[in-house]
């Protein structure tokens, strides 16, 4: 199925991603991919010679192999075709997602999947984790995470806006009803936390209010239209857009690199508003046809400023939108129907960007069980690499009417 | 280790010269300024792009050692960064530097003090945890000025 | 001599443990002792210190009191017997964290607890020789981190560090003499690897004195005899301090006014600050002095053998006065530490010694 039309659409056909559990010892990642990648592949209707192209998203630290893609291409029988490895921390699998919607855009391939894995079994995760997409040498080996990175983060949110831990206790308890509703994920079951739990000021109330980890890979199967249309299914359209941010956080402050940057701090995401409008604008949508949206929320108040920085809320109104219920499903803006990082689980480069534009499919195909926002169109899906160092948009959305 | 004549194999190790190349960052708050721009870097973009005028001429400059906190996190996950657990909880800090210039740090030195927007702070040379050779590495943190 | 003192700085770590919190613990001596000998608290270094970091905090504040450029700084020499580096240099940390030029002259230097006066002495030399126009001299200790849990020194081991500018124009104090007397004699002492300082004779007692009398005095006496003097010409006497009582015992055998003694003994507050006790002395006499004094300076380091060194101020020495951070406000600025902290600050908890994870 070779040499599709340039200036035919990415459609996405199918996904997957692995059932919730916090720890996938006896399972190597190869293994651990090939298990998503079939099942996506199923859903799509496609079979593994049908693959023309992949990529996967990974963090560097996570495998001893320094390069990812030859070790994966292999695994999964698709030696000679071309695969990329990127490691772009957890908002990476926009990036491949995007590079296999130009090639598919381009008219080069008709079919490409998009891999995702998160297993951080093989060398100490936290210490793996630490320096990713950091200035090394004045944040890490001087003992700085990007987890500092976002406690100051949401501080400065905080701060800014005059928000105390109740509008983020809010947003947690909305993010545990939709996973109650969620099989896949981590917190599918049990009692909903109390807002008395969620507000705690204790490291375990902090910890209920931020992401909890777990292992994940995932699967994107994206295609040319047309090849929706042979395959006589409704073409679901998608559209990625991502942007950067210095590295260093200290540059997060009146940056003078861009004019958008200017007068950020740490509570406003410029990077991720230039993200977003790129993504709108080459799917043609504005913010208000957005029927649902997934955001990554490390912690709450990240999930509140992605809200602001895509325009679906004023700057500073994020926390307000929540105390209202306006992310509920019958909200202006059922956000976070899987649960978010918050529990659903957060992945990182395994999938942080696919598992939600995984719930984007399942919304828009009417899969969502319990948790279906009714006669939903468009969703969109964000992703932010390790500090907002790499911001992701993406677009899904069903044929125009 | 252990009394065991065996070598330990680690997959990854900083390279102490790594350590070198960037002592006067850590030492002396070593950054960079834009002789075309003005604009003031930390860390250093030395032989990098400006990225305000996207010039490549930076001259060394050494930051202001006196500045405010703006944002403070007493870090009490009970994770600490390798190497930092003697110390925890540590007050982490982004500093607005007197020159403008911010800065991610630890407000070391005050264990029963308070810490939080707005307070005065000055830069201090400590020591850091070890490099991966097993060496001592020093660099900066910062003390409650006047302390 | 035209070499002198142009200005001078002081670290004293900010945490301190009391000696009775030890002694909750150890109950290895009766506790009158700590009446006798003078001892309240010490010093306990943070993770984050040793004696580096001690040592530039010193000397940043010595270049900041002074009218000169680290560029003009010609010699550097760190006077230690803890140093955190064998083989390696440390004064090469040092150097770049002062941003001194990389040509100067630099080194580190050890005797015992007499390796600042031995470093001002090296420093004289290179500056009244002409090899250097300016000398940064720095003595520093962390004894505290080196002392063995359990022993009877723990209860004053401390940690400073003093630094002095020298040079030949514009001297706040002039050096006039000095002598040294030195001898083969083991009372402290690390073997090569050693983590902890090892007693040769006893922690307590006369003999626990005993090199620091078979030196300070003869050196004394030299001294002394050089310049034609004798105790009663001093306006202040600044002894080595390991305990209260050691610095008394030399005024005793030389005929001292303890009246001059006494307020350069700093064991209540600080313990014994090793490189830094006589040194300290002489700093905090430098933060009030007046021109036309003498001060008589007499080290002990462990090996053994102690400096005796003799200064006069001058005009300039109220040109060095009225900075912040003057000694005896760095003994009254602290804060308390538990001596279980303590022990854990000061890496004297057994840990694995592989870090492989987050949880230490």
């Amino acid at each position: 199925m070779h040499n599709s039309t340039p200036g035919r659409r990415t459609v996405l056909l199918g996904s997957a991603v692995s059932p919730p559990e916090r720890s996938v010892l006896g399972v190597g990642y190869r293994e651990y991919l090939t298990r998503v990648t079939t099942e996506a592949l199923l859903v799509s209707g496609l079979g593994l010679a049908d693959v023309e192209i992949g990529a996967i998203s990974y963090n560097e630290r996570n495998v001893p192999e320094g390069a990812l893609a030859p070790v994966v291409c292999d695994a999964l029988g698709l030696v000679p075709r071309p695969f990329i490895s990127i490691s772009q921390a957890c908002a990476g699998g926009g990036v491949c997602a995007d590079i296999i919607s130009a090639y598919i855009e381009s008219g080069r391939y008709r079919i490409g999947i998009v891999l995702g894995l998160n297993k951080p079994d093989n060398f100490d995760f936290r210490d793996a984790m630490g320096p990713i997409g950091n200035w090394t040498d004045v944040d890490y080996m001087l003992g700085f995470t990007h987890e500092n990175y976002g406690y100051l983060r949401s501080e400065a949110y905080k701060q800014q806006y005059g928000y105390d831990d109740r509008v983020a206790a809010r947003w947690a308890r909305q993010c545990h009803w939709y996973a109650r509703r969620n099989p896949l994920a981590l917190y599918s079951q049990g009692p909903l936390p109390t807002e008395e739990e969620l507000l705690s000021s204790t490291p375990a109330g902090y910890r209920a209010r931020t992401a909890t980890g777990r292992n994940l890979a995932s699967c994107l199967v994206l295609a040319s239209e047309d090849v929706a249309e042979e395959l006589g299914r409704e073409p679901l359209f998608f559209t990625v857009g991502y942007a950067h941010r210095p590295c260093y956080i200290g540059n997060h402050y009146y940056y003078t690199g861009h004019p958008l940057y200017r007068e950020a701090d740490m509570s406003r995401q410029p990077a991720l508003a230039l993200a977003a409008r790129d993504a709108f604008e080459r799917a043609r949508i504005t913010v208000d046809d957005i029927d649902l949206a997934q955001v990554h929320d490390l912690s709450s108040y990240d999930g509140m400023m992605a809200l602001e920085a895509m325009g679906v809320v004023a700057p500073g109104q994020g926390g307000r939108f929540v105390l209202e219920g306006q992310t509920a499903i019958d909200g202006a803006c059922p956000t976070n129907t899987d649960g978010g990082a918050i529990a659903f689980g957060h992945s990182s480069a395994g999938g942080d960007f696919a598992s939600k534009v995984h719930e984007n499919f399942l919304q828009l195909t009417g899969r969502a069980g319990e948790r279906q926002v009714p006669s939903a169109r468009t969703a969109v899906a964000q992703a932010y690499g390790t500090h907002h160092s790499l911001d992701v948009v993406s677009v899904l959305r069903r044929q125009d009417t | 280790m252990s009394q065991f004549p065996e070598g330990v194999p680690r997959l990854e190790s900083y390279s102490t010269i790594r350590a070198w190349r960037e002592r006067l960052g850590r030492y002396r708050l070593r950054g960079s300024k834009c002789r075309v721009c003005g604009a003031l870097w930390f860390p250093s973009r030395m032989g990098m792009v400006c990225p305000q005028c996207l010039q490549l001429d930076q001259e060394d400059y050494e930051c202001a050692r006196t500045g405010v906190v703006v944002v403070h996190e007493l870090e009490v996950m009970g994770y600490p960064a390798m190497g930092y657990g003697e110390l925890a909880p540590r007050h982490i800090c982004m500093i607005r530097l007197d020159d403008g210039v911010h800065i991610l740090s630890e407000v070391t030195d005050a264990r029963e003090e308070r810490v939080g927007p707005g307070t005065r702070v000055r830069m201090v040379f400590r020591k850091h945890k070890r490099e991966e050779t097993g060496n001592w590495m020093y660099g900066y943190k910062f003390v409650i000025e006047g302390q | 001599m035209d070499t002198g003192i142009l200005s001078y700085g002081v670290y004293i770590p900010r945490h301190r443990v009391a000696v009775k919190d030890i002694w909750q613990v150890w109950q290895n001596v009766t506790p009158d002792i700590f009446d006798r000998m003078s001892l309240c608290e010490r010093a306990v270094l943070l993770p984050d210190e040793d004696t580096i970091t001690l040592a530039v905090a010193a000397a940043q504040q010595a270049l900041e009191r002074s009218a000169l450029q680290a560029s003009e700084v010609d010699a550097l020499i760190l006077g230690t017997c803890t140093n955190p580096y064998d083989t390696k240099a440390s004064v090469t940390v040092i150097g770049d964290a002062l941003g001194l030029p990389g040509n100067a002259i630099s080194f580190d230097l050890q005797f015992g607890t007499k390796s600042g006066t031995a470093a001002l002495l090296a420093g004289t030399a290179l500056v009244e020789s002409g090899f250097a126009r300016h000398a940064l001299v720095i003595a520093a200790d962390t004894l505290c981190r080196h002392t063995p849990p359990g022993v009877q020194m723990e209860y004053s081991a401390s940690a400073a560090a003093v630094a002095f500018l020298l040079g030949k124009a514009n001297v706040a104090v002039r050096l006039e003499g000095f002598a040294c007397y030195n001898q083969d004699l083991s009372d402290y002492f690390r073997l090569a690897g050693d983590r902890y300082i090892r007693l040769g004779g006893g922690w307590l007692g006369y003999i626990s004195n005993w090199g620091l009398l078979e030196c300070l005095v003869p050196a004394a006496r030299a001294l002394f005899a050089k310049l034609d003097a004798d105790g009663n010409a001093y306006d202040a006497v600044c002894l080595h301090h390991p305990n209260g009582l050691a610095p008394m015992m030399v005024a005793g055998q030389l005929g001292l006014d303890l009246l001059c003694v006494m307020p350069y003994v700093f064991t209540p507050q600080v313990g014994n600050t090793g490189s830094a006790s006589a040194l300290l002395g002489l700093a905090h006499f430098l933060d009030y002095a007046e021109p036309g004094q003498r001060v008589l300076v007499g080290s002990y380091g462990y090996g053994a053998g102690a400096d005796c060194l003799s200064f006069a101020t001058t005009d300039l020495v109220v040109a060095n006065q009225g900075f912040r951070d003057l000694v005896s406000e760095q003994m009254e600025k602290k804060t308390m530490l538990d001596y279980a902290s303590s022990l854990k600050s000061e890496f004297k908890l057994m840990r694995p010694p592989d870090l492989l994870t987050n949880y230490l």
